[in-house]
């Protein structure tokens, strides 16, 4: 079992290895913009990210009344980006003539747009990275029962260099049986479930979610069903040097902004192979962003 | 059993790798700040600065190996602080580019900006403008230039003729877009295609 934690978090960590340097990457691109236009910018990222944070967060509503049990597992979340995301309207900032434009988001296309003003000025709007997906993976442990009640965890912490500072992930989730109070439903289990993450990479990401769901699954041998409903929330908290420092350019001050994510409710429909130690699940989340989990875990 | 345990392995590898070298396209900021100190009796008075490739690679802001395009002004602002003693209300403010020993190229004239105040400057001149950014641009090609631009600013006060005891920060705003080749998963990103060595 000690042998399985491990690998289960060295593959999330090996995964995440990439998010310092894209964030580092991200502040390339966000620069150019105040927070005017940057939110707009990235808007999109804090809509994929927190909908990503608050998916594969289970796999059935089963909750045994009593007994051990433990689950150790990897989940991956994608959320899948489509063209509603890869444009916002961007205003000129002290600029003549003040202007408006639909530009790319940090998701859309990978060209810089620009706007022509009086004597010789130019405005330029960066572009983005045009996204195509946004997948996450974390590790994840479910342990249980006490009255039908488990808990779920999420966490690793990581040092990636003086450059990028820290990974750290942790979250929390607490999930009871509704439907051991329901003899008459022996075939379909229910629960309700509160979940609650953060996530940060260095000082440049630095993301919430809270994520409430009423769950429901019916088991047929190694299959399982699963669905649910859900009422979620994140935030993610921006900051970004707009210019470099230098002897000349003094004290930079960053830019700070919070973000909200879009999506505020989801329905999630799954299904899932419970075999001999490891269990295997996929699952689709309807939102104003929709997003994919796929997972697996291995315990009792 | 040790076939499962290669599940998570091979889902971190397939985030992980798949990276490639990609093209995307950023605007660097380009902010020049110039301080003049005139302290006039008579209210006229002239300063100069220069503006040297230092000036303006030390607070590019863009990816290390990223390719400028062309620089591009956005904007010029003008902020005109009161110092002791200071009598004048506007200062009317004109100001010139000179690349090297060349000649003064007019960039704004006679512009009225009330102390204690920011301006962004409406219009400015398109020649002086254009002179201004090629040498920029020249400062950041390849084989760069070092010859450096030397920025004149003249004014008088308002009333004519009232003491102006002023600090005036003139900051030149200018845009770099760029593009640079980044190593990143291609399945979450697709970006253009780099050139060929």
């Amino acid at each position: 079992m000690k042998r399985v934690i491990r690998i289960t978090v060295l593959a999330g960590v090996m995964a995440s290895a990439a998010l310092p340097v894209m964030a580092d990457d991200i502040q390339s691109f966000v620069s150019k913009y105040t927070e005017t236009n940057g939110k707009g910018y990235m808007q999109p990222l804090a809509d994929a990210f927190g909908a990503c944070m608050n998916t594969g967060l289970y796999r059935s509503a089963h909750v045994s009344r009593v007994g051990f049990h433990l689950t150790v597992g990897v989940e991956t979340m994608t959320a899948i980006i489509g063209d509603g995301q890869k444009t916002f309207t961007a205003k000129t900032e002290n600029f003549s003539p003040p202007s408006s434009k639909k530009v790319p988001t940090l998701f859309g296309a990978a060209q810089n747009d620009s706007i022509l003003g009086i004597g010789g000025a130019t405005y330029w709007f960066p572009g983005g990275m045009n996204v195509k997906k946004l997948p996450l993976l974390a590790p994840q442990v479910t342990v249980g029962s006490i009255m039908g009640t488990d808990l779920t965890i999420r966490w690793f912490s990581y040092a990636i260099g003086e450059d990028f500072g820290d990974i750290k992930l942790f979250g929390w989730g607490i999930r009871h049986s509704i439907s051991q109070y329901m003899p008459l439903l022996p075939f379909v289990d229910i629960a309700v479930g509160y979940y609650s993450q953060s996530f940060k990479v260095g000082s440049v990401v630095d993301a919430t979610a809270t994520l409430i769901s009423l769950q429901g699954s019916v088991s047929k041998s190694i299959l399982v069903f699963y669905g649910g409903i859900g009422m979620e929330s994140s935030t993610l908290k921006i900051a970004y040097a707009p210019e470099k420092e230098s002897a000349e350019n003094k004290n930079v001050e960053k830019i700070r902004f919070d973000l909200e994510g879009g999506n505020k409710m989801r329905f999630t429909l799954g299904a899932g192979l419970n075999l001999p130690g490891v269990k295997l699940h996929a699952d689709y989340n309807i939102s104003t962003l929709s997003t994919i989990g796929l997972g697996v875990g291995f315990g009792l | 059993m040790k076939k499962i345990l290669l599940v998570p392995v091979l889902l971190a590898l397939s985030f992980s790798t798949g990276c490639k070298k990609q093209l995307y396209h950023f605007v660097g900021n380009v902010p020049i700040t110039q301080e003049y100190f005139p302290d006039e009796a008579t209210g006229s008075f002239s300063g100069t600065n220069l503006i040297t490739k230092e000036d303006v690679t030390d607070v590019l802001n863009l990816p290390t190996d990223a390719q400028i395009n062309n620089v591009d002004l956005q904007n010029t602002g003008v902020t005109v602080e009161p110092l002791a003693g200071n009598a004048a209300t506007q200062v009317l403010l004109s100001g010139t580019a000179t690349i090297g020993n060349g000649t003064p190229v007019p960039l704004f004239n006679n512009f009225p900006v009330s102390t204690n105040s920011t301006f962004t400057l409406a219009a400015m001149n398109t020649a002086g403008v254009q002179a201004l950014t090629s040498q920029i641009n020249a400062f950041l090609a390849p084989f760069p230039s070092t010859t450096p631009i030397t920025i004149a600013l003249s004014g008088v006060s308002v009333p004519s003729g009232s003491r102006l005891h002023v600090k005036i920060t003139l900051k030149m705003q200018f845009n770099a877009p760029s593009e640079a080749c980044i190593e990143f998963p291609s399945f979450i990103s697709e970006g253009g295609d780099c050139p060929t060595p």
